[in-house]
């Protein structure tokens, strides 16, 4: 499930009104189950892996604080359990698609077998704080959780368990096992952090990934391919146009024109991006106002209206601001 | 000493995207090569762009930064009151942002793949 779908915000907001109306007892049991549906949500193999981890490492902790056992033995099989189950799902296939091709460039001709699973998903979170609690409990720097309860909420603890960050066990196993009761303050703070992550993911994150997608799947970079990729060719000239200005020159500087050329970018794009309810002003208003009938106005620039009005703005400031240079070509 | 930590850390932070993204060592050894002196001036031209798109996207995250680090604390002391009402004012505004600028086309968390 994932952090800004709508069916974990209403799994969120089921969680924690059943969480609150329970008592303490009550509470971690819930909060099992709930955690292991936010995990298994789309791929419920997911929690194979993550099961025997929970368990071979809460049976070898236990086992830890007998003196019959081999300690060292314990731990070396926890930590090469662990992360053996990381190396296969994570880097085999990466391993053997390199191998094959080194084996290919010694003109050998090994077909290794590949995986081709899904990784699962904080693989590598839940396995180091399982990691780090066997760590912990062989360093005698906490005693090993008896409870199978706390211990699996521990490693499930859905809010942490695909994202960290990595708890220890001598802080994070003792909150679990005290009491919680509701703080106003505290739940607020909460709920702020939690929308202003939410907000950076599905807004600044979601909107950059559009533009930086688009830039990675570029084979070579150019300066060139940028402007056609953002279809800033002839920008300024449909800007000089609309506002019955002919612009006549390029600027001088390369550095004043990729500053410029990149606010403008950005700033068509993220408008471009954004929701079209937010498109105050008509394509065909903003034509009208410059004088124009355009039949096929350039909806990516002039249905922004206001931050349109900015573009235009900012391109007469670096007009003003850098000087000409007519040895440039013009376009 | 704390310039230098950051810029170290912001090197590392690199090397460490170019790890990760890369999809063969091949292509990884190509990257490490490269030297930005001896990068010709279209490149650096692209570079300045795209450093220029990254400032502008990343200023929400540098207004909050510097709001967390220090401008709230100056409101909380000269405005306790006010400051009071911030937090839940400020949620529900970005809650309205999320509503209305989000992208339409949602991609998956990046952690996913650790």
């Amino acid at each position: 499930m994932s952090f800004h779908s709508l069916d974990y915000a209403v799994f969120l907001i089921a969680v924690l009104g059943i969480y609150w109306s329970l008592g303490a007892r009550w509470q971690n049991r819930m909060l099992i189950p709930a955690s292991w549906i936010f995990y298994g949500y789309v791929h419920p193999w997911f929690l194979i892996p993550f099961f025997a981890t929970t368990l071979i490492d809460y049976v070898v902790a236990i086992g830890l604080e007998s003196s019959r056992i081999n300690r060292r033995l314990l731990v070396a099989a926890s930590v090469c359990s662990n992360v053996g189950l990381l190396a296969v799902f994570k880097y085999y296939d990466f391993f053997a698609a390199n191998v094959g091709e080194a084996l290919e460039a010694l003109h050998l001709h090994v077909p290794l077998p590949v995986l081709a699973v899904v990784l699962p998903a904080g693989i590598s979170f839940y396995t180091f704080q399982s990691v780090g609690y066997v760590v912990d409990v062989y360093r005698g720097h906490v005693r090993a959780c008896r409870s199978l309860v706390d211990y699996a909420l521990f490693v499930a603890f859905f809010p942490l368990l695909v994202a960290g960050p990595i708890q220890r066990a001598g802080d994070f196993l003792a909150q679990i096992q005290r009491p919680r009761t509701l703080e106003p303050s505290r739940f607020l703070s909460a709920l702020y952090l939690l929308i202003w992550g939410v907000f950076k993911k599905v807004v600044i994150a979601d909107n950059v990934a559009i533009t930086a997608n688009k830039i990675f799947a570029l084979k070579e970079l150019s300066f060139p391919d940028l402007c056609g990729l953002f279809g800033l060719h002839g920008y300024r000239e449909r800007f000089g146009a609309a506002l019955r200005f002919r612009v006549v020159a390029e600027f001088q500087s390369s550095l004043y024109r990729a500053i410029a050329n990149g606010l403008l970018a950005a700033l068509a794009h993220f408008s471009f991006d954004m929701d079209p309810r937010l498109h105050l002003y008509s394509a065909r208003g903003f034509a009208r106002h410059a004088g124009q009938d355009h039949r096929e106005p350039d909806h990516r620039l002039f249905a922004h209206g206001p931050l349109a009005w900015g573009l235009v703005e900012f391109r007469f400031m670096g007009i003003v601001l850098c000087r000409p240079d007519d040895s440039l070509p013009r376009r | 000493m704390n310039v230098a930590r950051v810029i170290l850390m912001f090197a590392l932070t690199n090397l460490g995207w170019l790890i990760f993204r890369e999809r063969n060592l091949g292509q990884l050894a190509h990257d490490l090569t490269l030297s930005p002196l001896a990068a010709p001036a279209m490149d650096w031209d692209v570079a300045r762009y795209i450093g220029m798109l990254t400032l502008i996207y990343s200023l929400p995250l540098w207004i909050h930064t510097l709001w967390d680090l220090k401008l709230r604390y100056i409101f909380a002391a000269r405005e306790p009151a006010l400051f009071l009402w911030l937090t839940p004012v400020v949620t529900t505004l970005l809650f309205m942002g999320v509503l209305t600028l989000r992208s339409e086309t949602a991609s998956d968390f990046i952690y996913f793949q650790f």
